[in-house]
C-alpha cells in the first residue's frame, strides 16, 4: 500500500474515521481565522474601505500557500490530482452568485465562514448573520422549485472541471509561481493604499477599527519561500517524469500468491488478460483488454492485475488511467501455466518440498476444476470497487 | 486578562493555507462553510416534510443517500467552531457584544446583518459555494470558475460599500 | 410496563427503537436538575466568600420548572399515560423505573423547600403577609434551610445516579450494561448543572468557583468515559460489537466530535485558560458543556438501542 495523497478518496480511515479528520483540519482553519482577526466584522468590512486590507493579505497568502503545496506535490507525483475535488465551472451562476455574495458580505460585515468564527467569539451580530444565511438557503430552495428562470440560471453552464493550468496550457507549478510573484506585488501595493486611506479617513473624522497589524516583512518571507518552492517543483517535475515515465505499475505479483488471492475472493481484485488470443488461463471472471485501449470502467481503489504473454513492459501502458492500483503478473501467462496450472511432483524424501507441492497441487486442482471440489469450489470472485465512483455534485462550499 | 493583538496577516495566511492544503491532501477536497447551513436546513426539512425535501431541486441531493449531516464539510465546520472558540478564549477576545461603528445604532446594525445574511445564503446556494468553498478553495486549486467568483465577490463588495459606509466607518 | 427487559424479549431486541428524543431530553434535564440541587446545596453549606447573588438564590425555582418539563417529557414517552400513577402503588426494590418514581417524589418537595428558603427575605415576607396561613411552614423551612441544603445534595445525587441507572436497567443493551453509567451521568449532570448556573447573573466569586469546579468535573467525566470504554473493550463479543458503534460505526463521528471534542475537551481548555489568567468565566464554555451533555445523552439513548446481544441480527444495521 503506497501512501499517495489524497487519502480519503483512496479509502483510508473508512467513512466515519474520515469524518474525524475534518475536525482537526477545521479546528486549525477556525483558529487561524480567529487569530487573523476574521471574527471581527469591522475588520473584515475595512477591506472594502481600503484602510485595512487584512482580508486580501490573509486570503491570498492562504491561496498561494495551498496552491503551491497542492501543485508541487502533484508535480512530483505525491498527490493524484484527478482524485481531488475541484470546483466545476458554471460560469453564469458563479458570476452572479459571487457578486451577490460580495454585496451580502459588505452589508452584513461577515461571510458565512467568518460568521461561525465570529459567533464563537461571542458576537451577537454573527448570530443574526447566520440566521439570515439559513433563511437565504431556504429562500433559494423555494425559488429553485418555483421559478423556472432561477432554475435555468442555476443549471446553466457545463459543470466541467476547468482549471487555469488546463485553460492556459502551462503546468500548475509555473502558474503558482507566477501567482506568488503577483501576490507579492499586490501586497506591496495594498500596504501603500491602506496607509493613505487610513490617513485620509481619519482626517475626515471616520470611526476606524484600529486593529491593523503593520508588520510588513512577513510577505517577503512567505512569498519568497513559496516562490522558491514552486520554481523548484516546476523544474523538478519534468525531470522526475523523464526518469520514470508515469509510475503506473506499482509492483509485480508472482503466480502462486495471485492464485491464493483469487481463491480467497479478495475484494476489488480485477484481472485482465492483455494477450490477443488464448483462453487457457482458467481464471474465473477474467477480463480481456488490449494494452492500447484500457477498459472504460476502471475505478480508483481497484487492484488490477495485468497478464501478458511474458513479462510486461510498463511503458506499453501509457494511455491507462491513474486511480486503480496496477500489478503485473511476473512471467505472464507462461509462468501462470507452468506454476499454477501444472501439478508438481516433489521428491519424496523432502518434507518441506512435499508440503509445498501439496499446497500447489490443491491450488492447481482448484483452477483445473479436477479434484477437491468439495473443499473449495466457491463461485468466481465478485469483482467490485473498494471505493465508489466519485459523485460530481458535492455539497458546494 | 489582556487582549492579544491579531497575528501578522501573512503568518495567519500561511497557517490557513496549510490547513487548506491538509484538506486537499487528506480529504481530497477543499474547505467550506456554506455546506453546513445547506445540509442542516435540508436535514430539518427532511424531518418535517420528507417528500418535499426529496423532491426539492436544492435539497434532494443531500437527503438522497443517508444522513445529510454525516458529511466531511459539516464536521469541518464543527472543527471551525472549536478552533475559533479556543482562539478567541486564549486571546481574551471572547466577549458578548455587537460589532459596529459608533455611527450606527445596534438595531440598524442587526437589521443589516440579517439582510446581508439572507443575501449570502441565497448567493452561496446560487454560486455553489461561498468565500471559503469557492474563492479560497477553488482559488487555491486554480479552478477557472472559482477565480471568476472571487473577482465578483470583491466587485460586489466595492460596488455597494459606499451605500452602507455608515455601518462601518 | 410488563415487558421484561432481558435478552429473550423481542420487544427489546435490536432494530426496534423504543426510546426516542423525549427520553434524551428527560435525562438531560434530570441531570441539570440534579447538578443544580447538589451545587446550590453545597454552596449554601460551604461557599462563604461573599453574599450570594440574587440569581443564585432564585435558581432553585428554575429547578422546579425544569423538573416539571422533564416529567412532561417522560409522561409523553409512557405508552399508557393514564396509568402512570400506578408507579406509586408498589415499590419494587430491584426496578429502576420504580426507584425513579420515588426519587422524583423526593426531589419535588426538597426543591420546593430549597426554593422557598433561598428566596430573599423581603419577598418571602410579602408572600407571608398576603397568605398568613403559610407562616408557620414558611418560617420553619427557613430555620431548617441548612438541613434542606444537605437533603438537596443527597436527593440530587440519587437523581443523578438514577438517570444513568435507568439506562443500565436494560441488561439486553451491551452499550448501557455498565456500572459506570450511574457515576458518568451523575458527574455529567453536575457539570451541566454548573454550566446551567453559569448562564445566569452570578457574581464574580461564584463564577470563578463554578468555572473551576466545572473544569475538574469535566476531567473526571473524561476519566470515567475512558474507564467505560476500557471496560467494554475488555468485555465479551457483544460488548466489542457495541463499542464498534463509536469506533468506526455509525455514531463514531458524532460521539468524538460533538461529545468529546466540542462538549468536553474544548470547554475544559477554555475553563483552564480562564482559571490560569484569573479571568471571569463567561457563558461560552457553559453553552458548549450544555450542548455536549445533551449530545452525550442523545447518543447514549440512540446508540444503546442500536446495540444488542444478538450481534448478528444487528449486523445489518451498521
Amino acid at each position: 500500500m503506497d501512501l499517495t495523497f489524497p487519502w480519503l478518496p483512496r479509502g483510508f480511515f473508512g467513512e466515519q474515521g474520515g469524518l474525524l479528520t475534518a475536525l482537526l483540519i477545521g479546528a486549525v482553519f477556525g483558529f487561524a481565522l480567529e487569530r487573523a482577526g476574521f471574527g471581527n466584522g469591522r475588520k473584515l468590512a475595512a477591506q472594502f474601505y481600503l484602510y485595512d486590507m487584512t482580508v486580501f493579505k490573509v486570503m491570498f497568502t492562504a491561496i498561494v500557500t495551498a496552491m503551491v503545496g497542492l501543485y508541487a506535490l502533484s508535480g512530483v507525483g505525491l498527490v493524484q490530482l484527478d482524485l481531488v475535488w475541484i470546483n466545476p465551472t458554471y460560469l453564469a451562476p458563479q458570476l452572479l452568485g459571487g457578486f451577490l455574495l460580495g454585496v451580502g458580505f459588505i452589508v452584513s460585515g461577515l461571510c458565512p465562514g467568518t460568521a461561525f468564527v465570529s459567533l464563537v467569539s461571542g458576537k451577537l451580530d454573527a448570530l443574526v448573520v447566520l440566521v439570515g444565511v439559513f433563511l437565504g438557503v431556504l429562500l433559494f430552495a423555494f425559488g429553485l422549485d418555483g421559478l423556472p428562470a432561477l432554475e435555468a440560471l442555476y443549471t446553466s453552464g457545463s459543470g466541467e472541471v476547468l482549471t487555469l493550468p488546463g485553460l492556459l496550457g502551462i503546468s500548475g507549478s509555473w502558474l503558482a509561481a507566477g501567482v506568488a510573484l503577483m501576490a507579492l506585488g499586490a501586497f506591496i501595493g495594498a500596504e501603500k493604499v491602506e496607509e493613505r486611506m487610513a490617513a485620509r479617513l481619519k482626517k475626515n473624522g471616520a470611526d476606524l477599527d484600529g486593529s491593523r497589524v503593520t508588520d510588513s516583512r512577513g510577505k517577503y518571507w512567505a512569498m519568497g519561500s513559496l516562490l522558491a518552492l514552486s520554481l523548484l517543483a516546476a523544474t523538478a517535475a519534468p525531470m522526475l517524469e523523464q526518469e520514470n515515465p508515469r509510475q503506473l505499475v506499482a509492483s509485480g505479483v508472482r503466480p502462486l500468491p495471485l492464485a491464493e488471492r483469487i481463491i480467497a475472493h479478495e475484494p476489488a481484485l480485477r484481472i485482465l488478460d492483455l494477450r490477443e488470443a488464448g483462453t487457457d488461463l482458467r481464471i474465473p471472471g477474467l477480463g480481456k483488454a488490449s494494452p492500447t485501449s484500457p477498459p472504460a470502467d476502471l475505478l480508483p481503489g481497484q487492484h488490477v492485475v495485468l497478464i501478458a504473454e511474458g513479462d510486461l513492459d510498463a511503458k506499453d501502458l501509457a494511455g491507462w488511467p491513474q486511480g486503480p492500483e496496477y500489478e503485473v503478473l511476473e512471467g505472464g501467462a507462461q509462468a501462470w501455466k507452468e506454476q499454477v496450472l501444472t501439478p508438481l511432483e516433489a521428491e519424496v524424501y523432502n518434507q518441506e518440498a512435499l508440503d509445498r507441492a501439496k499446497v500447489q497441487n490443491e491450488i492447481c486442482a482448484w483452477f483445473n476444476g479436477t479434484e477437491s471440489k468439495a473443499v473449495s469450489a466457491p463461485p468466481p470472485p465478485v469483482i467490485q470497487p473498494a471505493v465508489g465512483s466519485r459523485k460530481k455534485p458535492k455539497g458546494g462550499c | 486578562m489582556n487582549t492579544r493583538s491579531y497575528w501578522n496577516p501573512y503568518l495567519a495566511g500561511v497557517l490557513l493555507g496549510l490547513a487548506l492544503l491538509a484538506a486537499f491532501v487528506v480529504a481530497g477536497q477543499g474547505l467550506g462553510a456554506s455546506a453546513f447551513p445547506k445540509r442542516v436546513i435540508a436535514g430539518a426539512c427532511d424531518v418535517f416534510s420528507p417528500e418535499w425535501t426529496a423532491g426539492s431541486a436544492a435539497f434532494g441531493k443531500y437527503v438522497g443517500s443517508g444522513n445529510p449531516l454525516a458529511n466531511w464539510l459539516v464536521v469541518e465546520v464543527i472543527g471551525v467552531l472549536i478552533g475559533g472558540f479556543l482562539g478567541a478564549v486564549s486571546a481574551g477576545r471572547l466577549k458578548g457584544e455587537v460589532v459596529r461603528s459608533s455611527n450606527v445604532t445596534q438595531g440598524r446594525r442587526l437589521f443589516f446583518a440579517l439582510l446581508g445574511g439572507v443575501i449570502m445564503g441565497f448567493a452561496a446556494s446560487l454560486g455553489r459555494g461561498c468565500t471559503s468553498g469557492q474563492a479560497l478553495s477553488g482559488g487555491a486549486s486554480l479552478a477557472g470558475g472559482s477565480w471568476a467568483f472571487m473577482m465578483m465577490v470583491f466587485a460586489g463588495g466595492y460596488a455597494v460599500a459606499w451605500f452602507v459606509r455608515k455601518q462601518w466607518i | 410496563m410488563e415487558a421484561t427487559s432481558t435478552r429473550a424479549n423481542p420487544l427489546v431486541d435490536p432494530g426496534l427503537t423504543i426510546w426516542n428524543q423525549d427520553v434524551a431530553i428527560y435525562l438531560f434535564l434530570g441531570g441539570i436538575v440534579a447538578g443544580v440541587m447538589i451545587l446550590s446545596g453545597a454552596m449554601r453549606l460551604w461557599y462563604k466568600q461573599e453574599e450570594p447573588s440574587l440569581a443564585l438564590r432564585l435558581l432553585p425555582w428554575g429547578n422546579l420548572a425544569l423538573i416539571s418539563i422533564g416529567m412532561f417529557c417522560l409522561f409523553l414517552d409512557l405508552e399508557n399515560r393514564f396509568n402512570s400513577w400506578r408507579f406509586y402503588l408498589v415499590f419494587k426494590a430491584y426496578s429502576p423505573m420504580s426507584w425513579g418514581a420515588w426519587v422524583l417524589l423526593l426531589v419535588y418537595p426538597v426543591s420546593a423547600h430549597m426554593a422557598w428558603a433561598e428566596t430573599p427575605a423581603h419577598w418571602r415576607e410579602t408572600v407571608l403577609r398576603k397568605v398568613p396561613l403559610l407562616r408557620p411552614w414558611g418560617e420553619w423551612s427557613v430555620r431548617a434551610r441548612r438541613n434542606f441544603a444537605a437533603l438537596s445534595i443527597v436527593s440530587g445525587s440519587v437523581l443523578g445516579i438514577y438517570t444513568g441507572i435507568l439506562l443500565g436497567a436494560m441488561p439486553s443493551r451491551p452499550f448501557w450494561n455498565s456500572s459506570l453509567l450511574g457515576p458518568l451521568f451523575l458527574v455529567s449532570g453536575v457539570s451541566t448543572g454548573a454550566a446551567f448556573m453559569l448562564l445566569f447573573r452570578l457574581n464574580q466569586g461564584e463564577r470563578r468557583f463554578l468555572g473551576f469546579l466545572d473544569f475538574l468535573l469535566i476531567l473526571a467525566e473524561l476519566g470515567i468515559i475512558a474507564l467505560w470504554i476500557i471496560g467494554m473493550a475488555a468485555g465479551g463479543e457483544a460488548s466489542l460489537q457495541a463499542l464498534k458503534l463509536i469506533f468506526g460505526g455509525p455514531y463514531t463521528a458524532a460521539f468524538w466530535s460533538l461529545v468529546i471534542a466540542l462538549g468536553l475537551v474544548t470547554p475544559a481548555i477554555a475553563e483552564f485558560i480562564e482559571y490560569k489568567h484569573r479571568a471571569i468565566p463567561g457563558r461560552g464554555a457553559a453553552l458548549l458543556v450544555l450542548g455536549g451533555g445533551f449530545a452525550l445523552r442523545w447518543i447514549m439513548v440512540y446508540a444503546g438501542q442500536h446495540s444488542g446481544w444478538a450481534s448478528e441480527a444487528s449486523a445489518g444495521l451498521f
